[in-house]
């Protein structure tokens, strides 16, 4: 954030999620309904998310009140984040990816066939639509800003043994961009205690 | 572990599995979940409602 705001990057092209703090997200993790992934790899988290298995029910006319995995959050470490304006490569890429397949895991362990939905920000949205191939919902009058994005079972299904799940695989096993050494191995863990932070 | 359960109460069971499309066990543990996260919540002093937007209906639901 210090190095955006020196810069003179306007805040509009901030990454949307820098204000998450997931320490204050951290005691909802102590309800039965929620649950905490995170991925750790090289003595670092490099992205975690937080999802719901209780009143959120699917949209789709195929599975209409449904339930389904609802990701509360779900947030890549800001060393993985692309930014332009500042020069600053990802340490990993597919963190989303592999995050996202925990989370259809997590549906079809509880059930649910892979129904996910969430709400995106702006600035996730072209990879909810077109790397995960999810169903999106414009924001109806009386509803929030963000769009919806829910997996149908055959969507879910399609993503998890699809190219986008091979392409992360490779991503966090050969190195990325700026990280060359290799032998990462992407490592999701359930309900993380350390801190991993996506905002400052 | 043995749940002894009414007829009533396993027929509700059971229509419920069959409408949302789980099994019986999913069903008891959407239900355990869900009284969790009220009690949780009312616990911490918030309020459950339902709203009925068409006829303008709101009301508390009080939680024992």
């Amino acid at each position: 954030m210090a190095e955006l705001s020196r810069k003179g990057v306007a805040r509009r092209s901030w990454p949307e999620s820098l204000h998450w703090d997931w320490s204050r997200k951290a005691p909802e993790l102590e309800l039965l309904a929620t649950r905490g992934i995170g991925i750790f790899c090289e003595q670092d988290w490099q992205g975690a998310m937080m999802t719901r298995t209780v009143v959120h029910y699917s949209r789709l006319d195929d599975d209409s009140g449904k339930p389904l995995v609802y990701i509360d959050f779900l947030e890549a470490a800001p060393w993985n984040w692309p930014i332009a304006p500042i020069n600053q490569q990802r340490r990993f890429k597919g963190v989303g990816v592999m995050l996202m397949r925990e989370a259809v895991k997590q549906s079809v362990g509880e059930g649910f066939h892979g129904r996910v939905g969430l709400h995106a920000l702006p600035q996730a949205e072209r990879f909810y639509r077109e790397v995960c191939g999810m169903t999106a919902f414009e924001p109806g009058p009386g509803g929030g800003p963000l769009v919806y994005f829910e997996f149908a079972r055959a969507q879910a299904k399609r993503f998890l043994g699809g190219d986008a799940h091979e392409g992360a695989r490779k991503d966090l096993r050969g190195g990325t961009r700026g990280h060359p050494r290799g032998n990462p191995r992407g490592n999701p863990r359930e309900n993380p205690r350390e801190n991993p932070r996506g905002g400052s | 572990m043995t749940l002894n359960l009414t007829a009533a109460e396993m027929e509700v069971l059971e229509a419920l599995a069959q409408r949302k499309d789980l099994s019986k066990t999913a069903v008891i543990r959407q239900a355990l979940r869900l009284l969790q996260l009220v009690d949780t919540r009312v616990a911490q002093g918030e309020k459950l409602f339902f709203e009925d937007e068409v006829q303008k209906k709101k009301a508390e639901l009080m939680v024992l």
